[in-house]
């Protein structure tokens, strides 16, 4: 089926109004997400093959209500053939005045992201699941983004929202405190729907830009949900920062352009300027976390005019707090690589290999990579021509494999 | 006094004019002319002041009981349709007798083409309204 790009950005857009105003209406979070995908289904076939309806959002929804009615019946039919009865108990206590209806449909998909992010889930559903209620994605289009059978997308898709059956989960923000909490995990899951669109960990295409947008617009409905928090503003600086970049990333013919080697003129000025904006604003805060140093850290890159201008020491007293702050083996990864430029490739090879040592890095080809570059620092070429080859057989994504190859052959021909 | 009107159907009620599960059995034309002659009805009404409110509800699917079970509060699907007939809407009337009332409730009937039952709506005494 081919579906028009039109449609599909529209689709994609009133897919989570739709699936908020079904479930905010008639409950069943579950059933209701099963009608709007086939409602999706039924307008991506008939709005791309002829006109749009006057109210395509109407539409939508008046189909969808039509598809969980039907769902409904079946589901009752067939547990009167079972005579068992879905029973729920209810709160003793009343929950108080809910919160009054948002004036947009914006704040909708908000309370449909902190609900698939509900700690009942595990983190890979609830990337699915978000891409799915929240992002407009078919699962078909999630198992090509996750790289995974679409049959284990379903699965998850499945148990992630009888998780939230099962957890009794309202259709309403959670109280303050546990937004707070439960905050982490909804930073957490857009920082993965972005990198999986920006790294890209598999497939022909480097960058999926789709999936970088959906994650930014997500990041900027948390912050107006939580305007005052920093690691909101980090988390969206950051991705801006990072996404600024997109057009010098990639090549003519698709092949990935490091950081040391983009045109500068292709970065994106105006995502830069708000996002050092955003990262200085969340600093002055004086609480620190993870998403504002890695911002920080990539508005020092974008402040360089050249990539030798590049302020390494800066760059490395951001990675040493963030090494401090995160114990994650990537971050100790990048900051030998700072290392490497203010002290030599040598330190940065000693500070890489207690990296490699992190079970949890174990065969990723960044370590390969990384080793490979810092060997070559080191005017060790065919030690960084092995580490080259063994980081393109460990990647899943053809452009960066190719971009590895490449870097394979070439200390070779330097003397 | 007030009555309470109220029209009832079975699940292909909802069905006839696209409010169930599926599309309307019935054409645009005829869907549209069945809420252009409630509209109207309920126009007059209140043109009469012999209006106070009038609704119809979501297919019956969406019922949800709410019970006591040993002092606590439990909710449940249904009770399901089945084929047995369930309230589909209500109108509630103040009027100036039963007989007005009655001449009302068969003007429902013909618009909704289904049975119709009338009853007086009290007040919180007891009392008629």
């Amino acid at each position: 089926m081919d579906i028009q790009p039109h449609v599909e950005g529209l689709l994609r857009e009133l897919a989570p109004q739709t699936l908020a105003a079904l479930t905010r209406r008639y409950g069943h979070f579950e059933l209701a997400e099963d009608a709007v995908q086939e409602a999706l289904l039924a307008a991506a076939t008939s709005w791309s093959s002829g006109e749009l309806p006057d109210n395509p959002a109407g539409w939508l929804r008046t189909v969808a209500t039509r598809r969980l009615t039907d769902l409904l019946r079946n589901e009752q039919s067939r547990r009167r053939r079972e005579e068992t009865e879905a029973r729920r108990a209810l709160p003793l206590e009343p929950s108080g005045v809910p919160e009054r209806p948002p004036a947009g449909e914006v704040d909708d998909s908000l309370v449909l992201l902190f609900l698939c992010c509900h700690p009942a889930i595990t983190p890979p559903a609830q990337v699915a699941l978000v891409l799915r209620a929240v992002g407009g994605l078919t699962t078909a289009e999630i198992a090509r983004s996750l790289l995974l059978p679409e049959a284990t997308v379903t699965r998850r898709i499945t148990r992630a929202k009888q998780s939230i059956v099962d957890a009794g989960s309202r259709f309403a923000l959670p109280d303050p405190a546990d937004r707070a909490r439960r905050l982490d995990v909804v930073l957490h899951v857009v920082y993965l729907v972005f990198t999986e669109g920006h790294t890209a960990s598999s497939g022909e295409a480097l960058v999926r830009g789709d999936l970088c947008t959906e994650a930014i617009r997500l990041a900027r409905l948390v912050r107006r949900l939580l305007p005052d928090e920093p690691e909101v503003e980090g988390l969206l600086a950051q991705m801006l920062l990072t996404d600024a970049r997109r057009a010098a990333r990639t090549g003519p013919g698709g092949e990935l352009v490091p950081l040391a080697e983009q045109d500068r003129a292709l970065w994106d000025e105006t995502a830069i300027a708000e996002g050092i904006a955003l990262v200085s604003g969340a600093l002055a805060r004086h609480r620190p976390g993870p998403y504002q140093l890695q911002a920080a850290i990539n508005a020092v890159h974008a402040e360089a005019a050249t990539y030798p201008d590049t302020d390494w020491p800066q760059i490395l007293a951001l990675y040493g707090v963030l090494d401090r702050l995160s114990a994650d083996p990537v971050v100790t990864l990048n900051r030998a690589v700072a290392l490497a430029q203010v002290e030599g490739p040598q330190a940065g090879l000693e500070l890489l290999e207690r990296a490699a040592a992190d079970p949890r890095l174990a065969g990723h080809h960044r370590i390969h990579a990384v080793r490979a570059h810092l060997l070559q620092e080191a005017g060790r070429p065919a030690e960084a021509a092995e580490q080259y080859r063994a980081a393109a057989r460990a990647t899943l994504s053809t452009p960066e494999r190719n971009y590895l190859l490449c870097r394979a052959t070439l200390p070779e021909r330097e003397p | 006094m007030k009555y309470m009107i109220m029209t009832f159907g079975d699940k292909t009620a909802w069905d006839t004019l696209g409010l169930g599960g599926s599309e309307a059995i019935w054409s645009e034309e005829e869907v549209a002319e069945h809420f252009r002659a409630m509209g109207e009805f309920y126009a007059d009404l209140a043109a009469s002041g012999e209006m106070v409110s009038g609704f119809g509800l979501a297919d019956p699917s969406h019922t949800v009981t709410v019970e006591m079970r040993d002092g606590r509060p439990v909710t449940s699907d249904g009770p399901y349709a089945e084929t047995k007939e369930m309230l589909a809407g209500f109108g509630i009337i103040d009027v100036a007798s039963h007989d007005r009332a009655v001449e009302l409730a068969a003007r429902f009937a013909a618009i909704v083409q289904t049975r119709v039952e009338l009853r007086p709506v009290m007040n919180g005494g007891g009392e008629d309204q």
